[in-house]
């Protein structure tokens, strides 16, 4: 899913982009033109999970004469890109991941690849709103006269936006990698994976004011305690800028995949244990009709650590990686969807995209990009939160969820309680196959764990978003997944699996 | 609820207990001679939730002749004090608090004013079991040769348990607060209240395998990113130290209250809105039957910030207040508890109370106070905190207790045939506590404590986030005292 801790209010086009963790050529060329080709006999391979990791090692290893068995516990494609298309005919949301920057070069790569037709998504809009307190303004007023937000400024930083603000607290980082592209990134994180996003700011010179605007206006304010590196990687590597989404759903890219893959595919296949030994991999799963096993040469499990925490594992992991499992940070994430009669904010505010930013419990409206014109009918993201606050929304039921959402949206849009027509939500850390929303390190949690999450065991090989360092981001997952493949693919052939499925018991 | 950070797997007592925010005399005082007499111009005073803050500022409110009304959302007082006992006639577990340490004397003197009984609870038993890395050995074993648990520590760290190592780093605080007192402590904090424990830990020069050690060990794993103070001030507390628990549940203290001020609390209301002008407090609420409104010449607000957030607070807070309760940090707790036909733990594996320290997703069992009338029992089968409770609360109650037998299984497999029936309870998804206890992430002390506890015009705040014992009754009752005396002092 994709998430935008720095949102630039004005839509202005920075520099040219250029990635924060630049992929190689090669991996870059995979869209096109697979991996590099090896004569050998096929393997089996088992994919657990059929979200982006693992649609794209199915579909890489396929292309090259393998043959990869997927289990998915759902039955849907996709994982965390969740197309919802539970409203009136024609409508469709998001419940996770919503957008495409621009450098990520390689999941554009396989859009193009399935012909998908991408367009803008708006991130900043001057005409949406800031609400803080009883204080509300255009975020181009936001902008232009800063101080007009309720903040306990120091001195030095009033009339400058929070933006400026970050600007200047980056600067020299920025400068670093100017000069010293991707090989500055090293010296960044050993530098840096130390702070928090609050102990930097604070190391910076910010004043409690200026660490509280910059929370709500980031929408970091209740992960202020997450390691800064992962906001220096997004800032820096451009990710919130020129964005865009796939028209008719997200989940066109995970149905194109599908389509290539779907007699691979064992849906319904809740996998609960994996043995191995020194030439096969077992996975036991449990379907609706019984409890089967599947065995093949090698396995790339894309589970969530979440996940995977709770899936029986013979023999045991080493003892690093059973510790990255353990202790890994999933950050919560949740979204709740109004389905509205008449698209009131475009033809009474003028408002066609982009977010509004508030202190209240809903944290952030996003208007759609796109709407359809022969249609006044339309969907608003009515709030959109991480963290702790996506655990409260989590934790109310549904029907209190949409409730609360409407008193918070009345508050700033008093037309939603006439147009609202169908509320739907989506809570990610208690979707029980998500386990959490995405990873998001603590500090250090890269220089002490990064090497053991991607480290295979056996012939066990790991992808998804949280075996990349694209955390959260559809590129991670496809990243991550063209690595496993090439493991498996460029890794010696034990003859092994000819074993069929089998009824265990 | 209770927290144990840091549990003496060998269950050595340390020294006399010397708490680290000592409760004032004078609040001391407080069970047994109420509020400081005062004239009697009787304010009504609406109390939001009949947790213990509620109940005990409703109670010293009442005694000193103000008239007090409490709301509360659900049907049963005690809030976070909840006694489980959809089980085997007899039968009990706490799903929320569950011990007193002896330092807390404040939470001892109220059960010696309702004449509680209270018995030992047994925190480390060296017959309790390990199972780290996939190895099993007695607590004894674990604690007698450290290095077989396996974790990498350093040279220097070899051979020494978790709990020796951790007293190690903190041996020089717990010298200055022997010097200096509770004075100590604002060094302690303006020192260290910027770290993590993690942190905190790297600065006292620990390897990570050590780190990794006493996160396991100490069930702080998931918390390692939290502020070190809140540990510090535990452990400096002796809040673990020589722990009791009320005989026939921790509800009896709760319920005591409720014995005192049953006409005075309104069951089923849930409030919605809190208005206030310079005369009056407005509380606006609903039951099943409607709408209500309830007025008062104060209110004292016991409500945590997590569900405070989604109340419409019409007269706005300061805007201190209002980013206090909008970043004060919630631990998660989850508790999952198995009804055994036989206590086999007893039985076959000389396990008699105490706990069990894994590193599964349960992480620690707790085994029950023996009990000789009867072979049934109650298993604490699983006790977490942070995103390891997180985890556990997003699972449906079937495949929570599932899976949950399959973790008990691998260090008791006799679990499945003695199993009869399991409960639990997530407290992050109770929507009336959202969240188990605050649980200052580092720099939180600092930046929010004094605005945590200013009252806003007529609403005075109390529980246990507007305290300094974070999940612990101690601060419920501190705070709600506090607040009581606010208003009773307060002029007309």
């Amino acid at each position: 899913m994709t998430r935008d801790p720095y949102e630039p209010p004005t839509g202005e086009p920075g520099p040219a982009p250029l990635d924060a963790a630049r992929l190689s050529d090669e991996v870059l060329a995979t869209p096109a033109e697979g991996l590099e080709h090896r004569p050998q006999t096929p393997k089996r391979v088992l994919v657990l999970g059929a979200g982006m990791a693992g649609l794209v090692a199915a579909y890489e290893l396929r292309r090259e004469g393998h043959e990869p068995i997927v289990l998915e516990a759902q039955n849907r494609v996709g994982g965390r890109v969740h197309t919802l298309r539970t409203f009136a005919p024609g409508l469709y949301a998001e419940a996770g991941a919503m957008r495409i920057p621009r450098v990520h070069e390689l999941t554009l790569r396989y859009c193009d690849l399935f012909g998908l037709e991408l367009r803008p998504f708006v991130m900043g809009n001057p005409r949406t709103l800031v609400q803080i307190g009883d204080v509300r303004m255009t975020v181009e007023e936001a902008s232009r006269e800063p101080e007009r937000l309720p903040f306990a400024y120091a001195e030095r930083e009033r009339g400058r936006s929070w933006e400026e603000l970050w600007l200047e607290a980056t600067e020299d980082i920025r400068a670093a990698y100017d000069r010293e592209g991707e090989a500055a990134w090293s010296a960044i994180v050993a530098d840096y994976d130390r702070y928090s996003i609050r102990e930097f700011l604070q190391s910076r010179g910010f004043s409690e004011g200026a660490i509280e605007l910059y929370g709500i206006m980031s929408f970091r304010e209740t992960n202020m305690n997450a390691a800064v590196v992962e906001q220096l990687r997004e800032v820096i590597g451009r990710s919130f800028e020129d964005m865009q989404e796939i028209v008719g759903g997200l989940d066109l890219l995970p149905q194109a995949f599908y389509r290539a893959l779907a007699g691979s595919i064992r849906f319904g296949a809740d996998v609960h244990a994996l043995e191995q030994d020194a030439e096969t991999v077992t996975a036991h799963y449990r379907t609706p009709s019984g409890s089967f096993s599947v065995t093949g040469d090698y396995a790339v499990c894309t589970i969530p650590f979440s996940v995977l925490r709770k899936v029986e594992v013979s023999p045991g992991f080493s003892r690093g990686k059973q510790k990255a499992i353990r202790e890994l940070f999933y950050n919560a994430s949740t979204k709740i969807l109004f389905q509205v009669r008449r698209r009131f904010w475009e033809t009474e505010l003028g408002i066609h995209g982009g977010t509004t930013t508030t202190d209240l419990p809903i944290q952030r409206i996003v208007y759609p990009s796109h709407s359809d014109p022969t249609d006044e009918r339309g969907m608003l993201l009515a709030s959109y939160t991480w963290s702790q606050d996506a655990l409260r929304w989590g934790s109310m039921d549904e029907e209190s969820r949409i409730e609360q959402a409407l008193e918070d949206v009345a508050r700033i849009h008093p037309q939603i309680r006439q147009e609202f027509e169908v509320g739907d939500s989506y809570v990610w850390y208690d979707d029980p196959h998500a386990g959490g929303a995405f990873v998001l390190f603590e500090p250090e949690q890269q220089t002490r764990l990064q090497a053991d999450i991607v480290a295979p065991e056996g012939r066990i090989h790991f992808a998804g978003e949280h075996c990349s360092l694209h955390h959260a981001w559809i590129q991670g997952a496809l990243e991550s997944g063209i690595r496993a493949a090439r493991e498996v693919h460029e890794a010696p052939f034990a003859a092994g699996s000819t074993t069929e499925t089998t009824r265990a018991r | 609820m209770t927290v144990d950070p840091y549990e003496p797997p060998t269950g050595k007592n340390g020294p006399a207990p010397l708490d680290t925010t000592p409760v004032p005399d004078e609040v001391l005082a407080t069970p047994a001679d109420g509020l400081e007499g005062r004239s009697p111009t009787r304010k009504r005073v609406v109390v939001l939730g009949a947790g213990l803050a509620g109940l005990v500022a409703a109670f010293e409110l009442e005694r000193q002749g103000h008239d007090p009304i409490v709301l509360e959302a659900q049907n049963r007082v005690g809030g976070r004090i909840y006694t489980l006992r959809s089980f085997a006639p007899g039968l009990y577990a706490e799903a929320g608090g569950m011990r007193i340490p002896r330092a807390h004397d404040l939470t001892l003197e109220y059960c010696r004013l309702f004449d509680l009984e209270l018995r030992p609870f047994l925190m480390g038993n060296p017959q309790g079991l390990v199972h780290v890395g996939g190895v099993r050995m007695r607590a004894a074993e674990a604690d007698a040769d450290p290095d077989r648990l396996g974790f990498p520590v350093a040279e220097h760290e070899r051979g020494k348990t978790a709990a020796a190592l951790w007293e190690e780093a903190i041996v020089d605080l717990r010298v200055l607060l022997q010097r200096e007192g509770p004075a100590g402590w604002d060094a302690i904090v303006s020192r260290y209240d910027q770290y993590s424990l993690q942190e905190f830990l790297d600065l006292r020069g620990w390897s990570q395998g050590a780190i990794e050690m006493y996160g396991v060990m100490n069930f702080v794993e998931s918390d390692l990113h939290n502020s070190c103070v809140e540990v510090l001030r535990e452990d400096l507390g002796e809040a673990y130290v020589d722990m009791q628990e009320i005989a026939g549940g921790m509800d009896a203290l709760p319920n005591a209250f409720y014995g005192r001020l049953q006409d005075r609390i309104r069951f089923g209301a849930e409030v919605l809105a809190v208005d206030q002008d310079d005369d009056a407090v407005t509380v606006h609420f609903k039951t099943e039957s409607g709408r209500f409104a309830e007025r008062g010449d104060f209110a004292v607000c016991t409500l945590p910030f997590s569900v405070l957030r989604t109340i419409e607070i019409l007269r706005p807070f300061s805007h201190e207040k209002e980013k206090a309760i909008r970043q004060l940090n919630y631990a998660a707790s989850t508790k999952v508890v198995f009804q055994v036909r036989n206590r086999r733990w007893e039985t076959e594996d000389g396990i008699l109370g105490g706990a069990t320290t894994t590193d599964l997703p349960i992480r620690r069992m707790n085994y029950p106070t023996p009990d000789p009338t009867t072979r049934r029992g109650l298993l604490l089968a699983s006790y977490t905190w942070s995103q390891d409770a997180l985890r556990w609360g997003s699972m449906d109650e079937e495949s929570r207790l599932e899976q949950a037998l399959d973790d008990v299984a691998k260090i008791h497999p006799w679990i499945r045939e003695e199993y009869e029936v399991g409960a639990s309870h997530a407290w992050y998804s109770d929507r009336f506590a959202a969240g188990a206890f605050a649980l200052f992430d580092p720099g939180q002390q600092s930046s929010l404590q004094d605005a945590i506890l200013a009252p806003e015009g007529r609403v005075h705040f109390a529980g246990e986030h507007c305290s300094l014992y974070h999940a612990w009754i101690q601060g419920s009752l501190e705070s709600g005292i506090r607040a009581a005396r606010e208003i009773h002092e307060a002029p007309a």
